[in-house]
């Protein structure tokens, strides 16, 4: 088995979704209307809201950016 | 869902950073390809070990350096990992190295000693495969006395104190099943339980018939969800496998948002796969023909990872690879066509992937469903595939897609 290389592998990130606050199916950060439903994704509906969905997207929103600073950091 | 949620994940759960920097969080490992059981949907055909099956010292080396390159779990596979006469050396060393490890397995003659001396050596977890109620899973597994083994090992799991989690192949015969299977794998422990459609590759390919239709998905999805619920309600957590999905109304259920959305498929990203001959692969189930980046005998692992072409086709995230309906679907930069194996097998090529529910609900919004037909045989070879063509044919009246 030989050496490993100096240089290692690198790769892209997916894109980010968020859950449509209307009808909680993913869309494309940034959407207005949403394709699924056809409501406002901005707008906070009752079955987002009935599933703590804004809680954890913010949870999961912090752990990204803690993700990103240990890598600048590291 | 009434309450916040957030569940610790596993080791191998892939941050922002492990996709960015292309760390081989999760690898599954072909110890060997033997197996005491004779499995109809069996992608790499096990039965006999493959020649020239890796040495315990260089089993070991290879966990050293899967440690070097970051990797977090290993979950051994066979054929049967535990026919490998020093599968708890190999457990052992992967410990040694800070690396997780969990073990897969039908189950069949695995023994309680067996199970104890295994965690005594670091076996963190270990999964089982029921693929139906009795009379379907020994057909299946082609063992008669096979499911009741399997049970069995789920009890002595409990008894010892092992995690212990259900893999179930979604065959075209289970669907009728799946709530009853739940019950049973309920009463026996089980905490987790994954479900994966079966593919076609291999043995799957001789017996196609228990392959499920692309649009048998438009009720699968909702039975799925049910069971999903109900599950949470006992103390059961059901986890689809990479290549169920995807996004739809249920996606949110199972993967999100906690977990994260799906990401695309993780070969060679994030995942590396073994063959017991040292092959390496992005993705265990992988054709080797099209997918082996060489032998770990021949190069280093961490050479392979960084350049070779065949692990390096999900990292840039590219869309050249996609064709059919995936090409222009709304999700194509994150799904990127799904898994790659179940795609890869169908049609020798990746990237248009029928099995998909939002393609299913999309394509029914025109009132047209898919479905595959065999047209070529796989060679007799482990993860060999056939070929299979697709096709779009108006939904039969009184069949609406749900």
């Amino acid at each position: 088995m030989s050496e490993a290389p100096s240089h290692p592998a690198r790769a892209l990130a997916s894109p980010a979704l968020v859950l449509c606050r209307q009808c909680a199916e993913y869309v494309f950060a940034g959407t207005t209307i949403c394709p699924h439903c056809g409501g406002d994704a901005r707008e906070i509906g009752p079955r987002y809201r009935d599933g703590n969905y804004a809680a954890i997207e913010a949870l999961k929103a912090i752990e990204r950016i803690e993700s990103t600073l240990k890598r600048r950091s590291g | 869902m009434g309450e916040i949620e957030l569940r610790e994940g596993p080791r191998r759960r892939v941050s922002l950073a492990d996709q960015l920097d292309c760390v081989p969080v999760y690898v599954v490992w072909e110890l060997t390809l033997a197996c005491n059981l004779k499995c109809v949907h069996c992608g790499s055909r096990a039965g006999r070990p493959r020649a020239g099956e890796l040495t315990t010292a260089e089993c070991i080396e290879v966990v050293r350096q899967l440690a070097e390159l970051g990797t977090r779990e290993i979950s051994i596979i066979g054929g049967e990992a535990f026919i490998r006469k020093d599968w708890l050396t190999i457990i052992r060393a992967i410990r040694d190295h800070g690396i997780d490890c969990t073990m897969q397995t039908g189950g069949y003659k695995l023994s309680a000693t067996m199970i104890e001396t295994a965690v005594d050596a670091g076996l963190q977890g270990l999964g089982v495969s029921i693929d139906g109620l009795e009379p379907l899973h020994d057909r299946l597994r082609g063992v008669r006395g096979s499911y009741a083994q399997a049970l069995r090992v789920l009890a002595d799991c409990r008894r010892i104190g092992l995690s212990a989690s259900v893999n179930t192949q979604i065959t075209s015969t289970v669907i009728p099943q799946l709530a009853e299977v739940m019950d049973v794998i309920i009463a026996a422990g089980a905490k987790y339980w994954q479900v994966q459609l079966t593919v076609a590759m291999g043995n799957a390919v001789d017996n196609d018939d228990v392959l499920l239709q692309p649009y048998e998905l438009a009720t699968l999805m909702p039975l799925l969800a049910r069971l999903h619920e109900a599950g949470r309600e006992r103390d059961l957590v059901l986890l689809p496998g990479n290549n169920v999905g995807y996004f739809g109304p249920y996606d949110v259920l199972w993967r999100g948002p906690d977990r994260g959305h799906y990401p695309g498929c993780p070969a060679g990203q994030n995942v590396i796969g073994l063959e017991a001959d040292g092959s390496l692969k992005g993705c265990p189930s992988l054709a080797t023909h099209r997918y082996s980046a060489g032998n770990v005998r021949d190069k280093s692992i961490a050479e392979m990872w960084a350049e070779h072409p065949t692990l390096r086709f999900n990292r840039e995230r590219g869309l050249d690879d996609l064709w059919g309906f995936c090409r222009s679907c709304y999700y194509a930069p994150v799904c990127r066509g799904g898994c790659t194996w179940t795609a890869d097998s169908l049609f020798g090529r990746r990237g248009n992937n029928p099995y998909c529910h939002y393609r299913v609900l999309k394509l029914a919004e025109r009132g047209v469903r898919e479905r595959i037909a065999k047209i070529e045989d796989a060679p007799m070879q482990s993860f060999a595939t056939g070929r299979f063509a697709l096709i779009e044919e108006p939904i039969p009246n009184g069949q609406a897609a749900a």
